[in-house]
Parts: structure tokens; sequence; C-alpha cells
């Protein structure tokens, strides 16, 4: 029986290793989208002439190449809802992110790859909460929610409900009398937006692993130390 | 007939009446304006509408209902944004613009300019011929505010320690414009009170219209920056464009040897100089562009200057004037396809460039709009360091300024990383 269960464990160990889940996104310039991870983010990679050389597999970095902001939600009352950009050591787990990319990437296909396991913090019901579908798959809601308009770069009210794409964020706000009043959620960046939310911007110092685990000093290879990037042969 | 004309003008009175309340205080309330003769018939009735304020202008109609019999001598429109019964004459604090009585006795008139934020009180004029003055009903307007806006444009033009970045404007405003540019941080939405560069003008030509683009210069080789377009009204309050970010790259991949006669150079005196240039246009290269070049260099005294064909191989003459940095550039850039390319004579049509980004590019590094890039089947202006002078003298922009010196070499490099990014066939790794 003990053998049994043992043979089951590295099956199942085995099984989560062999999971590789990942999609795609075509960048627009330096446009926000909003995007929903149903499990924590691995890596993400590019292929392609950027900049006047070729890559295969390049590998780009939060904080380097492209950053996040986290909707903090929560607070109804406070128009707009509150977003903050992330400090590039913060893990991107399992959750509701904006991201956006540098200019450079533009017109190129980026590759999302997540790990097997989901770490992330769950929304807290009857909250705002930025969030998608947990198997990543399309979902079709009938309930009220705020989708995401690329081409007007904020969340827009829906009041029937919408179809929301595999790894789509949208936010659901339990409050529809605070949804009547307020028909857009605008993240930071957009035109006119200023900035408001400077003194929320996380930053972590000390020294990071690039899975933003804290480490006691440098190791080899690729640390975050008070947010930069250093290379420690 | 005279009853009619008194009931008119009773009901003209009272709807004056009416107007005058819904925008004045009850003080001018009581000097309404009245008509003084008592022979109704020979006075004029003026009617108005409602004024029509676009931004900081605004026109104005009225009709003569009514031309008495001494007939209409001059009409027109008093307006003031101190007096609530504007009067068309001085000491009153008044303006007066006067119009043209066309055959339908109507007129109109139109007023620029208007202060914003305050309010304007207007009334319709006519004096008749024996000098008698009568006034329509008062409107009150206020010119119509509308606030600046900005675009960020995309951040196309960078390189390893350079970047072109470009606004745009949306919507001038009506509020008088104190600068606008584009500001940068490390950090996301920065304001004016990070790095800024202010922009001196916008474009005017066609399909770059209201654009105008700064260069940044120096930055940190493989950092992540962050820009906004910005505009500041000369009330002090600023507004951005959208938050765009570009990381500056790794550089190009300029490299040179000597290919021949390195002897004869080393003999004539022109190996330094020679090396110096190179290794100069190799640091601008590298660092304002993200080019390719495998360049040879050889020293050839035949060669009355310099010349260099396609993929890099450079001639120096004995002519020490042209072994110098913007000689090299200025070869450089045939190496990469300037007067060389296959395509290049489909870039550069009639003596123009045809394409955005290299003449953005040259705006911004020259600080003028009105630019455009002219060539023929060999060079290009301004920017290609065709001469010394273009670099050491500098070269002046339509407002005077001149770029010289490490700008111009900067800029050369600029514009050849955009001219590549145009699409002009230069070598490739």
């Amino acid at each position: 029986m003990r053998r049994l269960t043992f043979v089951i464990m590295i099956m199942t160990s085995v099984a989560c290793l062999a999971v590789t889940k990942s999609t795609t996104k075509t960048v627009k310039g330096s446009a926000m989208y909003s995007m929903y991870f149903p499990w924590d983010l691995d890596k993400v990679t590019v292929s392609g002439i950027i900049d006047g050389k070729t890559y295969t597999n390049l590998e780009l970095f939060h904080g380097v190449d492209f950053i996040c902001q986290r909707f903090l939600g929560g607070t109804l009352g406070s128009n707009p809802l509150p977003f903050c950009y992330l400090d590039e050591s913060t893990p991107l787990l399992s959750g509701g992110y904006i991201i956006q990319f540098a200019d450079n990437y533009d017109g190129q296909t980026v590759t999302f790859t997540f790990k097997p396991e989901a770490t992330g913090e769950l929304p807290a019901p009857g909250e705002a909460v930025l969030t998608g579908d947990p198997d990543g798959r399309l979902r079709s809601l009938k309930t009220p929610l705020y989708k995401f308009d690329t081409d007007e770069q904020r969340f827009e009210f829906c009041p029937e409900g919408k179809i929301i794409s595999a790894y789509e964020a949208y936010i659901s706000v339990e409050d529809s009398v605070w949804m009547s009043h307020n028909p857009y959620i605008v993240p930071q960046g957009s035109v006119g937006i200023e900035r408001i939310n400077a003194a929320q911007v996380l930053h972590r110092r000390g020294i990071f692993n690039l899975n933003g685990q804290q480490l006691a000093a440098p190791i080899r290879g690729l640390n975050i130390i008070n947010g930069k990037k250093v290379f420690i042969k | 007939m005279k009853k009619l004309l008194n009931a008119m003008a009773v009901a003209v009175a009272a709807i004056i009446g009416i107007m005058f309340v819904s925008c004045s205080d009850d003080a001018v309330d009581e000097v309404l304006p009245t008509v003084t003769r008592s022979e109704y018939g020979n006075v004029n009735v003026i009617e108005m509408s409602a004024p029509t304020v676009t931004g900081r202008s605004v026109t104005f109609n009225a009709k003569v209902l009514n031309i008495c019999d001494a007939g209409v001598k001059k009409v027109g429109f008093t307006y003031s944004n101190k007096n609530p019964l504007p009067e068309p004459k001085s000491g009153t604090n008044s303006l007066r613009t006067t119009a043209k009585l066309a055959a339908d006795s109507t007129f109109s008139s139109t007023v620029n300019s208007l202060t914003e934020e305050v309010t304007y009180y207007v009334r319709a004029f006519a004096v008749s011929n024996n000098a008698d003055t009568v006034y329509s009903d008062i409107y009150c307007f206020e010119a119509e505010v509308v606030l600046p806006s900005v675009t960020t444009m995309p951040v196309v033009n960078r390189a390893r320690l350079g970047a072109v970045v470009f606004g745009k404007f949306n919507v001038q405003g009506t509020k008088p414009l104190k600068s606008w540019g584009v500001c940068m941080a490390t950090t996301p939405l920065p304001t004016i009170n990070d790095m800024k560069e202010v922009a001196r003008d916008t474009c005017k030509i066609s399909g770059f219209e209201g654009e105008f683009g700064v260069f940044f210069q120096q930055l940190t080789p493989d950092e992540l920056y962050f820009v906004r377009s910005y505009v500041e009204t000369t009330d002090g309050r600023v507004f951005y464009g959208e938050n765009r970010m570009f990381r500056t790259t790794r550089g190009g991949q300029y490299s040179w040897q000597w290919a021949s006669n390195v002897e004869g150079a080393k003999a004539a005196g022109a190996y330094d100089r020679i090396t110096e240039a190179m290794d100069s246009a190799s640091y601008y290269y590298n660092n304002y562009s993200n080019l390719y070049l495998s360049a040879h260099v050889e020293y050839n005294t035949g060669v009355p200057t310099a010349d260099c064909s396609w993929g890099g191989w450079i001639r120096f003459g004995s002519n020490a004037r042209y072994q110098w940095v913007g000689t090299a550039q200025h070869e450089t850039s045939h190496g990469l396809g300037v007067g060389t390319a296959g395509n290049w004579s489909s870039l550069c049509v009639n003596g123009k460039w045809v394409k955005p980004i290299a003449n953005r590019t040259l705006r911004a590094v020259m600080r003028d709009q009105s630019l455009s890039i002219s060539g023929d089947s060999q060079h290009f202006w301004p920017g290609g360091i065709n001469q010394r002078e273009e670099v050491t003298n500098g070269t002046q922009n339509s407002y005077g300024e001149s770029i010289q010196n490490e700008r111009m070499l900067r800029a050369n490099a600029m514009i050849l990383n955009a001219m590549s990014l145009d699409g002009l066939g230069g070598p490739r790794p």
C-alpha cells in the first residue's frame, strides 16, 4: 500500500512537471493589456529581430522589458479604483494584472509560460477584484462586469456581461449601485492620468532571486538587489 | 398699426427684462434699455439671436425688424466683460464692432480672442440718421474653454545612448501655452519635474501636423525609460499624453579594420588620424544607432578626399582635412546604403526622402519641425556631414540655431538608424 502511494506520488509529480501551460500575445507598442494568469508566471519569451539583432527565445524580464500593475480593488467609493505599479522583484503569481511592454517589442509575439501551480491570493468575495477564468478558458458571463477596451485603454462597464477570452482579466464588482455611477475604471498610464498613485509603487528593498524570493546574500547569476537586476559572476 | 407697434415694443421690453434678469445681478436690472421716442413708427426695432461661441471666438447675429422713417445710419454690436449694459461709446468699459446691414436687414459680426472664464454682455445697436440709438435685448456668454491634449507617439528610433521621442497635439485648446515637449524617467508616469526636453515648435507639414519631437542623449544603455508628452499652459496647468516605455538598446555592431596600405598611412603620418576618425565613427554608430557594419579601411593617395562602397570599403586620401570623424561617418553612411543601396532611389525621390522615420528624426535632432531630408543620387542633407563645417561651425535650422559638434555627429548616426528603419537596404549581420 505504501509502495502504491509512493508510485502515485511519483506519477503525480511527473504529471505536474510535464504540464506546460502557455499563451501568446502580439505586442502593440506600449499598449496595456489586461491579463489573468491562472497559474504563476514562469517566464516571458520572444523570438525575432529586435533593434537590429536576431533573438531566439529571448527571455523578457519584469521591470526591464515589461511592467505590471496590480488592481488593489476592494475600496469602493474611491474613483478611480486604485491601480499600483509593481516593483520588478514582485513575483508574478496567479492573478490579474495590467501588462505593458516596451515599444521595442512592437509587433512581436511574446509567449507567457506558466508554472504548474497557482499560488496567488484568491479574490475575496464581495469586493472589487481583477479576475479571470482559473483554468485559462474562454468564458461567457451574464453578470455585469468591467471589460478592458484595448483601444480606449480602460475598463468599461458592461451591464449585460461579455465573452471573456482565455487569460483575459476583467473587473468584477458586487456593488451594482457603485457600478451604475462609474462607467470606466482607468489604469495608470492612460492619457491625462496624473501620478496619483506614485506613493503606492511598491519598492521592495533587499536581495531577491528571479522568483521574488528574498535571499540573505547574492547568489551566482541574476539577482534583484534593491529593485535592480544584478548579475553575479 | 400704431397699436401693433406699441405691443411689439412692450413685448421686446419684456423679453429684454427676462433675458437680463437671467444673466445679470439685481443692480443692473434697474437700468433696462428702453425706447425713448413716443412715435414708435420712427424708431428701429432690433432683434438679436443668441451668440454662437466657438472656442475664444463669438459670432453675433441680429436683424432690424422695423426701419424707422429716418433710416439706419450704422449697425453693430457692443459688448463688455465689465459693464452689464454695454454701450457703443467711450467711457463705458465697452467695446464696439460695427457691421454691414444686408438687404434683408440682417447684420452679423465675429469677435476673436475672447478672455476665458469671464462673462461677457452683448447687445446689438442701430443708429438712425437722426442720431437715435436703439438696442436689442442683452445676451450674456462666456468663451468656450477647450483644454489642450497631447498624445505620446511610439518610440521608434532608439539606440544605446539616444532616443528620438515624439508627441502630437490632439487639440491645442483655447488656453495660452507656456511650453510643450516630452518628459522622461526610469519610473512610470514621468512628470515635468523629471528629465524633460522642451520642443521648439510643431510640425505644419501635411501628414505630420501638430507633431513635436525631441532628442534625448547620453542615456543609460539597456535601461527601461518611461516617457510622456506634455503641454503646459501659462496658468501652470500641465496635461500629459499616455505613458509609453522603451528600452535603450545594446547598440550597433560597427567594427572596422585596416585592410590595405596601412604602411603607407603610417609613412604619411595619416595612420593615427584615420584610426582616431574610425574609432570615433565607431563610437557614434555603436551608441546612436543599432546598425551593423564591418568596415575595411584603405589608405589611397589617389583618392582626392575619401570614398566608400556599399558594405563599407572606405578609402581615405592623403588630404588630412578628410582624415577625421565627420568624414569617417559620412563615408560610413555610404557603406550603410546612402547613395549605394539598391533601393536608395525609391526612398529618395525627386530630391526628397519619402519615408517618415528619418524625416521625423531630422526634425527632432535639428529642433525644427519644418525640415525634411533632401537628397540626390549620392548624398543627403542636412545631417549628412557633406562638409566638415556642417559639424565644426554647425548646421543652422530655420530659427538660426546652430546644431554642431557632438550633437551633429550623434544626429548623423540617429538619422542613419532611422533610414534603416525606413527600409534603406544596408548590410546585415
